[in-house]
């Protein structure tokens, strides 16, 4: 008799082979029954832990009825997030905060606030970059213009020699 | 004309003296904001050029309009003014653009262009106008006599390339790590200004008044913090011979209890750092260090009946590294700490705990490279050789990470011994990780990678085994719990094949530095609507 495949990959991952007990539950999703969604939990936990975040977001866009988990969608969220996808990340938090349940929207509402943070800091950085661009152009100008004052008086020197 | 003949060569050595100070110096002062790496050098260079092309330029035209005393003596007097001012104005531009504690992945494209934007802005100028210095001394050596024009250009461009000589070497060895920044500048004003009055003679008091007025901010003007300090404390800020090295005091939680934090920052810093020590603890608080407390069962895997460990930190810094594998090992342990900026190892005694003893040697001065290809390969081979080399933050030097480097590390390693790296990427399938790990697969038998749980760092391991070594076996007494189950799962380790030998990473052909900026050019990569 075939054993519970959220068993079989427990055990894996108690020896440290988490990446076969991440294959083994991919693999038993799709006639897991109403099993699914634990299978997918666990899924989803050793994935993000394991940091194939690329991994999980295609398991999950394979499943459309997922997007209604809270917890499956954190972690979803989760994953575009470490990706740097912003605002998909941040649209999911969203719609997690509003789906529940209570604990896992405190979760998003926690994580929202780091994207948030972040979205800060690539604002900031940006700012950064175009005061740069503008000193950029501030300095091209100031050269130009040098020479091209020096060049008026040069002529005016001309007019009157020193020497 | 005779007494013009013999200053113009004088003015010609001591501008090109004072044009490499400045172009030198620019990148030290730049350091601190922006690094001082490959593009940052590259724009420096690049403006100094580009003001020189100008300068010489405006001094043709102004030579052939009649300039003569006047100007000479202005174009050195506004630019030796200018010089006093560059290192009090270049940071506080500097802290204009990076306002905010940013990241080092979030900073970088800033930090390329803003160092390109200040070069243009605060370095340009006098530059500019010390270039066009030459054809006016030509003209006014020379005289109204066309037949000594050619005598005449020969001592000006002679003696300016002397004076370039001069500032290039006096500038590395003995301006900067012995009078600091400010002074260095100064040392360079002073060489144009003496010049300049002497040329304007005779009571035109106006330019020494500009001289003056140059002085004044560089003397009551502090350097300012740093951005990243954000209320930390300092405790200490040095300009070696090769970078701006600082030292912060910060606390955090370890294990539910505050603790003091000493952090060695090189440069810009950031949120960046190159040797970490927690008060109570020889490990880190989770960072990348705290790795390396794997290897000692990896290597015991390797051969368990080991009494020694002899160990060679390549790239030591104030000696993080080798104190957690210290800590490990126990008496077992001896070791060999090779660092290249010797105010470093200074600074790790002083701050670090860092010690030198019959049982851990501390090399200063040495580039890992020189040293490797200097250990003889007949002595005893070291156990374990950690690398962990970065220039800038994060660019591994390419000698350092090239096939002919592994080629000669694998020579000096015991056969059942481990190299050790610590490569920044940001996935399992990076670009850098990837080509570093699979250059070395194409010298070792093993490559096996670790990610760390900070996510930006990996620790890479090469050794001769037929099978992977990372986290086999059973926890020994001193490597934390948290690190040690990390390591056991499959998840986060890779075993890695060598690549094909057309991207082998090698000293004449290596993509290190542009893999580098592509995985920390992520400023425009993130989707930021919605």
């Amino acid at each position: 008799m075939r054993q519970d495949p959220l068993q079989e990959a427990q055990a894996l991952e108690r020896v440290g082979k988490t990446r076969e007990a991440c294959t083994l539950l991919e693999a038993g999703l799709s006639d897991a029954g109403d099993r699914q969604t634990a299978l997918a939990y666990r899924l989803a936990h050793l994935l993000m832990q394991d940091g194939r975040e690329r991994r999980w977001m295609a398991i999950y866009q394979r499943y459309p009825a997922w997007s209604r988990d809270g917890y499956l969608s954190l972690r979803y969220a989760d994953a575009c997030f470490r990706l740097d996808r912003l605002a998909t990340a941040k649209r999911v938090y969203t719609e997690v905060i509003d789906l529940g349940p209570p604990r896992i929207a405190d979760s998003a509402k926690t994580n929202l606030g780091l994207l948030e943070a972040e979205l800060g800091r690539i604002k900031a950085a940006r700012a950064a970059l175009w005061r740069s661009r503008a000193l950029i152009a501030v300095g091209v100008f100031g050269l130009a213009a040098t020479v091209g004052l020096a060049w008026i008086i040069g002529r005016r020197d001309q007019r009157s020699p020193e020497e | 004309m005779k007494t013009a003949a013999v200053i113009a060569p004088v003015i010609a050595g001591a501008a090109g003296f004072s044009i490499m100070v400045v172009e030198l110096s620019a990148v030290r002062v730049l350091a601190p904001s922006f690094g001082d790496s490959v593009p940052v050098w590259t724009n420096v260079i690049g403006v100094i050029l580009l003001a020189l092309a100008l300068g010489a330029l405006l001094g043709g035209r102004l030579a052939d309009r009649g300039a003569g005393r006047k100007w000479l003596g202005w174009l050195l007097c506004g630019p030796a003014a200018f010089l006093f001012v560059v290192p009090v104005l270049a940071p506080r531009v500097a802290e204009w653009i990076l306002p905010v504690n940013l990241p080092l992945d979030r900073a970088m494209p800033a930090l390329v262009e803003g160092s390109l934007g200040v070069t243009l802005v605060v370095f340009a100028p006098p530059v500019l106008l010390l270039g066009s210095l030459s054809p006016i001394l030509i003209r006014v050596g020379a005289g109204d006599s066309v037949d000594r024009i050619g005598r005449v250009s020969g001592w000006v461009y002679a003696a300016g390339t002397i004076g370039s000589l001069a500032g290039t070497f006096l500038a590395t060895h003995l301006l900067v790590p012995y009078l600091g920044l400010s002074r260095t500048f100064a040392v360079a004003g002073v060489a144009l200004g003496i010049p300049g009055i002497v040329v304007l003679v005779g009571g035109r008091g106006a330019a020494a008044l500009v001289m003056a007025a140059g002085l004044i901010p560089g003397l009551l003007l502090d350097e300012p913090d740093p951005v990243w300090l954000d209320g930390n404390t300092l405790l200490a800020r040095r300009d070696s011979r090769y970078q701006r090295l600082w030292v912060m005091l910060s606390s955090e939680t370890v294990d539910g209890e505050p603790r003091s934090v000493v952090s060695l920052k090189i440069n810009e810093g950031l949120d960046s750092f190159h040797s970490v020590r927690i008060v109570g603890t020889p490990f880190t608080n989770g960072r990348y260090y705290d790795s390396f407390a794997l290897l000692p069962p990896a290597l015991d895997a390797l051969n368990p009946r080991r009494d020694e460990v002899r160990v060679l930190s390549l790239g030591c810094a104030a000696g993080s590294i080798l104190r957690i594998l210290h800590s490990v090992l126990g008496k077992r342990f001896t070791g060999v700490g090779v660092e290249l900026d010797p105010a470093v190892l200074e600074l790790g005694r002083r701050y670090f705990g860092l010690q030198s003893g019959p049982r851990q040697r501390l090399l200063g001065h040495l580039d890992a490279r020189v040293y490797i290809d200097r250990v003889d390969r007949d002595k005893p081979k070291f156990d374990l050789i950690c690398l962990d080399t970065y220039r800038s933050q994060i660019y591994i030097p390419a000698h350092l990470a090239s096939r002919e480097f592994f080629v000669e590390v694998a020579a000096r390693l015991a056969p059942d011994g481990i190299l050790a790296l610590n490569v920044g990427d940001f996935s399992d399938d990076g670009p850098v990780l990837s080509a570093v790990a699979g250059t070395l697969a194409s010298v070792f038998e093993t490559v096996e990678s670790f990610r760390v749980r900070d996510g930006r760092n990996y620790l890479v391991l090469a050794h001769r085994g037929s099978s992977e070594v990372l986290g086999r076996g059973q926890r020994p007494a001193g490597v934390p719990e948290r690190i040690w189950a990390r390591a056991r799962r499959d998840g986060t380790r890779k075993h890695w094949k060598a690549l094909p030998e057309d991207r082998w990473l090698t000293d004449s052909r290596s993509l290190l530095g542009v893999l580098h900026e592509r995985i920390y050019s992520r400023l425009t990569g993130p989707e930021l609507d919605g």
